[in-house]
């Protein structure tokens, strides 16, 4: 019969609780948030090439999206893993649209092409296109939302 | 009433920080600084974080949930299926920028603590640092999982509801009760 073994292993972690020089959740997390406007401007910089990446490659004919979707899949997940950390939540939820995209591709066989030029075309909107109020990018966002969910792509 | 607000001093923590994604690493990097945390280890690679575990003690790992190549969820079945090596108990948080229903099953089955959505929120996960700090978590160690007790909630019963097993209760808790046939058979 297979043994299962119940123990409370010791917490390295309680010791951070209190003790000398203690400060607030709240002044750590000012601090860490000061940190992070600090190096928005990186983290811009970073985005932008991730999404010159997608758009080069998102606007070419189907077969050339389709042969190269993998790396479109990684440079939007690096997009949407720290667009919101400098401000453009919108353009990182409309990456991390593409990755799912992208990823029902490969978990469930089946390839939107329409749909991921949907969400190529919104990302080249958000960020190249005129500016947009947040109220209007998140419609596109949620929009997004809709058609991936009526095309069975779950978030 | 809520809980007073605990004050934290992070300076002597060790932490292990596998993330693969350049700007990702940099930004948990700083939110780790901003929180006081002088030492930790950062591994871009699983193959760095595999040395790093066998070498040092670690009071927290936070983990890319999508590294290139094996993933994070990999790599927490890897460490709470070393039974007694190194970290085999260490807290895991899995940091992921698709956060689907499957793969925060994917991570809790695996055996990690807590999974949390990018970008990272500096709040967010000071909140579930503080959580791990607060509660001495028991450990399941079985042959189908390894990891942190996944029961969380201890939901009472509606009003007027009995619990299915008072009686059973009540039972074994008045020792002069007569003993079925079966229960005295298994005494011999």
């Amino acid at each position: 019969m297979a043994v299962t073994r119940i123990h409370t292993p010791d917490n390295g972690l309680a010791r951070i609780l209190g003790g000398k020089d203690a400060r607030s959740m709240d002044d750590l997390v000012r601090d860490a948030e000061e940190r992070l406007v600090q190096i928005a401007p990186h983290i811009d910089q970073f985005v932008a090439r991730e999404i010159d990446v997608i758009l080069a490659i998102g606007g070419q004919r189907e077969e050339e999206v389709f042969a190269e979707c993998r790396k479109v899949s990684d440079a939007a997940l690096r997009v949407a893993e720290v667009a919101g950390a400098a401000g453009a939540t919108a353009v990182g939820d409309v990456a991390r649209g593409i990755r799912l995209m992208i990823d029902s591709l490969f978990t469930g066989g089946v390839w939107h092409a329409d749909a991921l030029r949907i969400h190529v075309e919104s990302l080249a909107i958000l960020t190249r296109g005129a500016p947009q109020s947040p109220a209007e990018a998140d419609v596109i966002v949620e929009r997004l939302k809709v058609l991936r969910a009526r095309i069975g792509v779950p978030d | 009433m809520t809980k007073p607000k605990p004050l934290i001093n992070l300076r002597q923590t060790k932490m292990l920080v596998v993330e693969d994604n350049p700007q990702a690493l940099e930004i948990l990097s700083q939110v780790l600084v901003g929180f006081g945390v002088s030492e930790f280890r950062k591994c871009e690679t699983l193959e760095d974080a595999y040395l790093a575990i066998d070498k040092s003690m670690f009071d927290v790992m936070i983990v890319d949930g999508e590294l290139s190549g094996e993933s994070g969820f990999a790599f927490t079945r890897h460490v709470r299926g070393r039974i007694g090596a190194n970290n085999f108990a260490t807290p895991i948080v899995i940091v992921t920028g698709a956060p689907t229903r499957a793969k925060v099953a994917e991570a809790r089955d695996g055996g990690a603590n807590f999974v949390i959505a990018k970008p990272i929120v500096p709040r967010t996960l000071l909140d579930r640092i503080v959580w791990i700090a607060r509660h001495s978590r028991d450990f399941i160690e079985s042959d189908a999982y390894c990891g942190p007790d996944r029961r969380f909630h201890n939901i009472p019963l509606p009003f007027g509801v009995e619990d299915r097993r008072a009686e059973a209760v009540r039972l074994t808790a008045t020792p002069e009760r007569d003993l079925s046939q079966d229960e005295i058979d298994a005494l011999f």
